[in-house]
């Protein structure tokens, strides 16, 4: 009866966690958040300073941690396995019973986990999203701006008194002034070892543009490519925790056909019928 | 610690000095063209004496023109002298404007102003 009553609770606990997955995360968060300070850093370290923080936080340290008992729960279940396979009688019928229990329980971590993941993905998500958003908001309010507008005003202005330097020096010769101010001589001196410096700058390993393969690419586009992974990433995870339902619906229907096994016996077991004295078998006794 | 220290220094080192007037080389940009104009329509002056005073002003014009065009603190003021400048560039940068039409700088600043001889013949003197 004992028996009964504890196959029908276990029973009834795996079908309820087919459907349903509760997230026990209660001092085990991750709250990322999408400060000025992260914006400021480049695209691809972005990501690093994200992943970094959710390692150090309480709910990566919770999964590792599950992961553990998962392992544990593993090697458990297939010392079982080899035990069950020596045993007989009622030796076997309560490994059977400690096998379901097991398998229970190991998709009862598994289940954390899967959840804990997805939590710490949709976060994740959300910081992206806002970072993303952010950068286009400073691109846009940059490009705006009035002092935007005039910064391109005068790179207009200085391309346009480019095409007519020379032009202007020539006069400057025609009318008796061959020697160059001191501005100038000054300026063309640093001019090539500007260049050198900018050159310098721009090979530099902590400027350099984030890249996508070997193509560089701006920091709006490689955070929408992260949005891309995560969104890969859920879509594995949503196909993992199918499995997970799959698995846990085998193990219920373990523990009913055990269940009906103890109760009713195996498949094999005939049904035995009472002997009934038949009228035709008596009959003759009576003529 | 010692890193940010040294961020913080290279930071300092590279932001503009508060102190300084970002719009210095427009300012001298706008005396040095008006200088120039005087010395051009200034009767007292002789042919001679005014060859040579437009001659050295125009000089420094190329320059601090350049100076401007390459000065950021100039754009970074966002101030209306600079906003006026840069909309009204015939009239800002007279000396390069004038090499690109081909033109005595003095020729091309009445031009842009609509200042043509008949036009001043037709004039009348009279009160605002």
């Amino acid at each position: 009866m004992k028996t009964r009553i504890i196959m029908s609770t276990l029973i009834l606990t795996i079908s309820f966690s087919c459907t349903h997955f509760v997230l026990a995360s209660e001092g085990r968060n991750w709250d990322p958040v999408a400060s000025d300070k992260l914006i400021k850093l480049p695209a691809n370290i972005i990501e690093k300073r994200i992943q970094q923080d959710f390692e150090a936080s309480p709910m990566a340290l919770h999964i590792i941690d599950l992961e553990q008992q998962m392992q544990d729960k593993l090697s458990q279940l297939k010392s079982l396995r080899e035990l069950m396979t020596d045993s007989e009688g009622d030796d076997l019928i309560n490994q059977r019973f400690e096998l379901v229990q097991q398998k229970s329980a190991y998709l009862d971590l598994m289940q954390q986990a899967q959840n804990l993941r997805q939590n710490a993905l949709s976060k994740k998500q959300g910081v992206y999203e806002t970072v993303l958003g952010k950068l286009r908001n400073k691109n846009g309010r940059i490009s705006q701006s009035d002092v935007f507008q005039l910064k391109q005003k005068q790179a207009e202005a200085r391309q346009r008194m480019q095409k007519v330097l020379a032009q202007v020096d020539n006069g400057l010769m025609h009318s008796g002034l061959d020697q160059r101010s001191p501005y100038a001589d000054e300026f063309a001196l640093n001019l090539a070892k500007v260049e050198d410096l900018k050159n310098a700058i721009s090979e530099h390993k902590a400027n350099a543009s984030p890249t996508l393969g070997d193509v560089e690419v701006t920091s709006e586009e490689y955070v929408r490519q992260l949005l891309m992974q995560a969104s890969t990433e859920q879509s594995l995870l949503d196909q993992e925790a199918l499995m997970f339902s799959y698995m846990a619906k085998l193990v219920a229907l373990d523990a009913q056909a055990l269940e009906y096994e103890i109760s009713y016996g195996d498949e094999n077991t005939e049904l035995t019928q009472r002997n009934r004295t038949k009228p035709a078998e008596v009959a003759d006794l009576f003529l | 610690m010692k890193t940010i220290l040294i961020i913080t220094t290279i930071a300092s080192l590279l932001s503009t000095p508060a102190f300084a007037n970002s719009l210095f080389s427009l300012e001298n940009l706008e005396r040095e063209r008006a200088a120039l104009l005087s010395a051009q329509l200034d009767s007292s002056l002789d042919l001679n004496q005014r060859q040579k005073k437009v001659q050295s002003i125009y000089r420094r014009l190329v320059d601090i023109e350049r100076m401007v065009l390459r000065d950021d603190r100039v754009t970074s003021s966002n101030s209306p002298l600079a906003q006026n400048a840069f909309d009204k560039y015939e009239l800002t940068f007279l000396v390069h404007s004038s090499a690109e039409k081909k033109l005595p700088p003095l020729s091309h600043w009445m031009s842009e102003l609509h200042l043509t001889t008949a036009n001043i013949l037709s004039a009348k003197p009279g009160h605002r």
